[in-house]
């Protein structure tokens, strides 16, 4: 069954979209415009119970050592609450999952590091839930892959895709190198121009360090089609730095594609979002092997 | 007791190989052609790898072959043989991101080590169990742990940890960032970063530059001098130095002053004065033209650790030459031209085993007896009258 995913850090949303799943934040998680917490999680669980969808958390951080009794105890309590799904990064993630018998929640969601069939298989082997393939892939090396990998594949069809992930903070160290002051903590309003090009990359920061992502929104609209007759299951839209119409009409021209309703539907989304710069991302654009 | 801990050069090739390990590294990781980051700049081949390995290991060093790379599907044909020509050749260990290429190695039963290459971000033991499980013997850390994070996970696994201390750093999360991908059409999963991330921008909210600097965010690269005693202390196996291709003359001096910092650790049983630290830290900025910082060791790295100023491109100029042969019949030294220098200045020579000594060049002789004043092209042969035995590989540098 086809799996269409919205990272979203809306409650509205997720009492009014019709997605199959929701994934959303905690503070475990990085890069989503919100941290849910626990009560609110369960408040969330039970709206999309109630509406026959899946709550899927992200759980993507780089951890510390520090950080892993509290990391254990989360997932112990997202198996009491019993989650659809569990998005992770880390691989010390399927240690625990193995520990706590929750191995089959799991997605594997590194963003940069499947990029082939036998690694995909290898997470797939291990008995997890799926695996979402990097960014950086070009259509016919996801098409390959999902036919090549028994078992459930996913990858992002729409939004600002993160390039950059570092535990620096490269905003604050900026203005405290020029004696300014900062006050752009979790704001998600500023973006990086290369002096070269006439691109503007969003960056932000919070307390786990500098995010970066790329110029434009990706939107597979013109090839989802294709997409959808591969084998792959999962689709995501990650909602950040998007508006909530943004959202809501993306994710109706996907669904009417799954459900075989051709139609432009970039040419349409393009007319309705002026302001947006789409893109395809990677789907097609080879990346230069080696130096 | 406790084994001493390994310290781990770069060899961009056969000849820088041999000067790691002659200069004190306990073991030199190389790139072969296939499946390494650097493969396109790769001097290594099978016969190469072969001979290192037999070089290295004659001299009580071990080799550790990069297949580091996240391969695409087309990169993955030719894998398994690859891996049992390495475990043929008899390499002491890869270094390896993909999970794959680890489980491949498993199964074909390759006797060499597996260690899980920093691209990997690695910060804590469930992760490591992970890998433990996977195959791996040792894991390289994430660069962005801290002196505290280190010991903490040094209490809590038996694997075998490796800490990078010197050399170039990514200013993201290894293996995190597609930048350069995005922005330059090259893949630095595969090798080809362009490094966007020392490019200048502008900083921007809501349409308007707010900033009247340039944004940068690199970082500098990592020296790690006054930390050596601490990593050591806390029981890390090995510590790397980062840096396929630097130099003939960077790989000698780096080997051998870190060599030489840990053997006097271990020797002082970890009671080196700040002085003696102090010495080290101002050798190393004779010839570091880079800007320094010391990463996470000591905490999260603020602007200090980062480059905000156009760096000097300027190349240091002092390595002039490095010795060929010494023959002691005649007390003349063949070398091999690097930089520009003229005859009768003031040099000093750095010799295998971390020896150094002053003297006057005098006069420069090509092979057909020449006299010449001035050597201003690189890869030339000339003698050099010297009084004592000049061991091979000797570098000679200008005292400045
Ligand atoms: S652009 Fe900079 S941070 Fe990104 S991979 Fe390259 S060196 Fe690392």
């Amino acid at each position: 069954m086809k799996d269409l995913i919205v990272i979203t850090s809306s409650i509205d949303e997720i009492k009014n979209l019709d997605a199959d799943s929701f994934l959303i934040g905690n503070k475990y998680g990085v890069r989503t415009n919100r941290v849910f917490s626990k009560e609110e999680t369960l408040e969330i669980k039970d709206i999309v119970s109630k509406r026959g969808k899946r709550l899927y958390i992200l759980v993507n951080k780089i951890f510390l050592q520090d950080e892993l009794d509290g990391l254990f105890n989360y997932l112990s309590w997202l198996k009491s609450i019993d989650v659809d799904g569990i998005f992770f990064s880390d691989l010390g993630v399927i240690t625990m999952g193995e520990q706590l018998g929750i191995k089959d929640k799991l997605v594997y969601f590194s963003e940069t590091q499947m990029v082939n069939h036998k690694d995909c298989e290898f997470f797939v082997n291990q008995g997890l839930k799926g695996v979402i393939l990097s960014k950086e892939l070009p259509l016919e090396d996801i098409i390959t892959t999902s036919k090549l990998v028994k078992g459930n594949l996913g990858m992002i069809i729409h939004g600002y895709l993160h390039m950059f992930y570092s535990k620096r903070k490269i905003l604050r160290n900026f203005f405290e190198k020029y004696n300014q002051e900062y006050e752009y903590q979790n704001k998600r309003t500023l973006k990086l121009k290369e002096q070269k090009r006439n691109e503007y990359y969003p960056i932000y920061e919070d307390e786990n360090g500098s995010y970066i992502f790329s110029h434009g929104c990706m939107s597979s609209l013109n090839d989802f089609k294709e997409i959808v007759n591969s084998d792959l299951k999962m689709f995501i839209i990650d909602s950040i730095f998007l508006s909530k119409e943004h959202v809501k009409n993306a994710l109706d021209y996907y669904k009417k594609i799954l459900n075989g309703i051709d139609g432009d539907y970039q040419k349409l989304i393009e007319e309705e979002f002026k302001e947006v710069d789409f893109t395809t991302g990677f789907l097609h654009h080879q990346t230069g092997i080696y130096k | 007791m406790r084994e001493k801990v390994e310290l781990l050069a770069p060899a961009g090739n056969l000849e820088k190989l041999k000067i790691a390990v002659l200069y004190g590294a306990d073991a030199v990781f190389i790139g072969g052609k296939k499946f390494s980051l650097r493969a396109k700049a790769s001097n290594f081949e099978l016969s190469d790898i072969k001979e290192g390995v037999e070089f290295a290991h004659k001299h009580g060093s071990k080799v550790y072959i990069t297949v580091n790379i996240y391969p695409r599907n087309e990169d993955l044909e030719g894998l398994e043989e690859y891996l049992l020509e390495l475990d043929k050749i008899g390499v002491d260990a890869i270094i390896v991101s993909s999970l794959h290429i680890i489980d491949t190695a498993r199964k074909l039963g390759c006797k060499f080590e597996v260690h899980v290459s920093t691209q990997q971000s690695v910060a804590n033991t469930s992760s490591i169990e992970f890998f433990k499980k996977a195959g791996a013997e040792r894991i390289v850390l994430a660069r962005e742990l801290t002196l505290d994070q280190i010991e903490e996970l040094r209490n809590n696994t038996d694997v075998a940890l490796e800490v990078f201390i010197h050399g170039g750093m990514c200013a993201a999360f290894s293996g995190r960032c597609v930048l350069s991908n995005n922005m330059a059409n090259r893949d630095a999963n595969r090798g080809g970063c362009a490094h966007s991330c020392r490019w200048h921008y502008d900083l921007v909210d809501k349409g308007e530059k707010i900033s009247e600097e340039d944004f940068l965010f690199a970082s500098k690269d990592l020296m790690s001098i006054n930390y050596i005693k601490d990593l050591i202390r806390i029981g890390v196996n090995s510590l790397k130095i980062e840096g396929r291709m630097k130099s003939h003359h960077y790989i000698a001096t780096v080997v051998s002053l870190y060599r030489k910092l840990i053997d006097e650790i271990y020797e002082s049983d970890y009671q080196i004065s700040n002085n003696r630290l102090l010495d080290y830290e101002q050798e190393m900025s004779r010839f570091e033209n880079r800007a320094m910082g010391s990463g996470f060791f000591g905490g999260d790295v603020t602007h200090e650790g980062q480059i905000f100023e156009n760096e000097s491109k300027q190349p240091n100029q002092d390595f002039i030459a490095f010795v060929v042969s010494y023959d002691k019949e005649n007390r003349r030294a063949l070398i091999k031209t690097r930089n520009y220098f003229t005859s009768n200045i003031e040099v000093e020579t750095l010799s295998p085993g971390g020896i150094t000594r002053k003297f006057n060049l005098g006069d420069i002789y090509t092979l057909e007896g020449e006299k010449i004043e001035i050597s201003n092209t690189p890869d030339k042969l000339y003698y050099i009258n010297v009084d004592f035995e000049l061991a091979e590989h000797s570098i000679i540098r200008k005292l400045s």
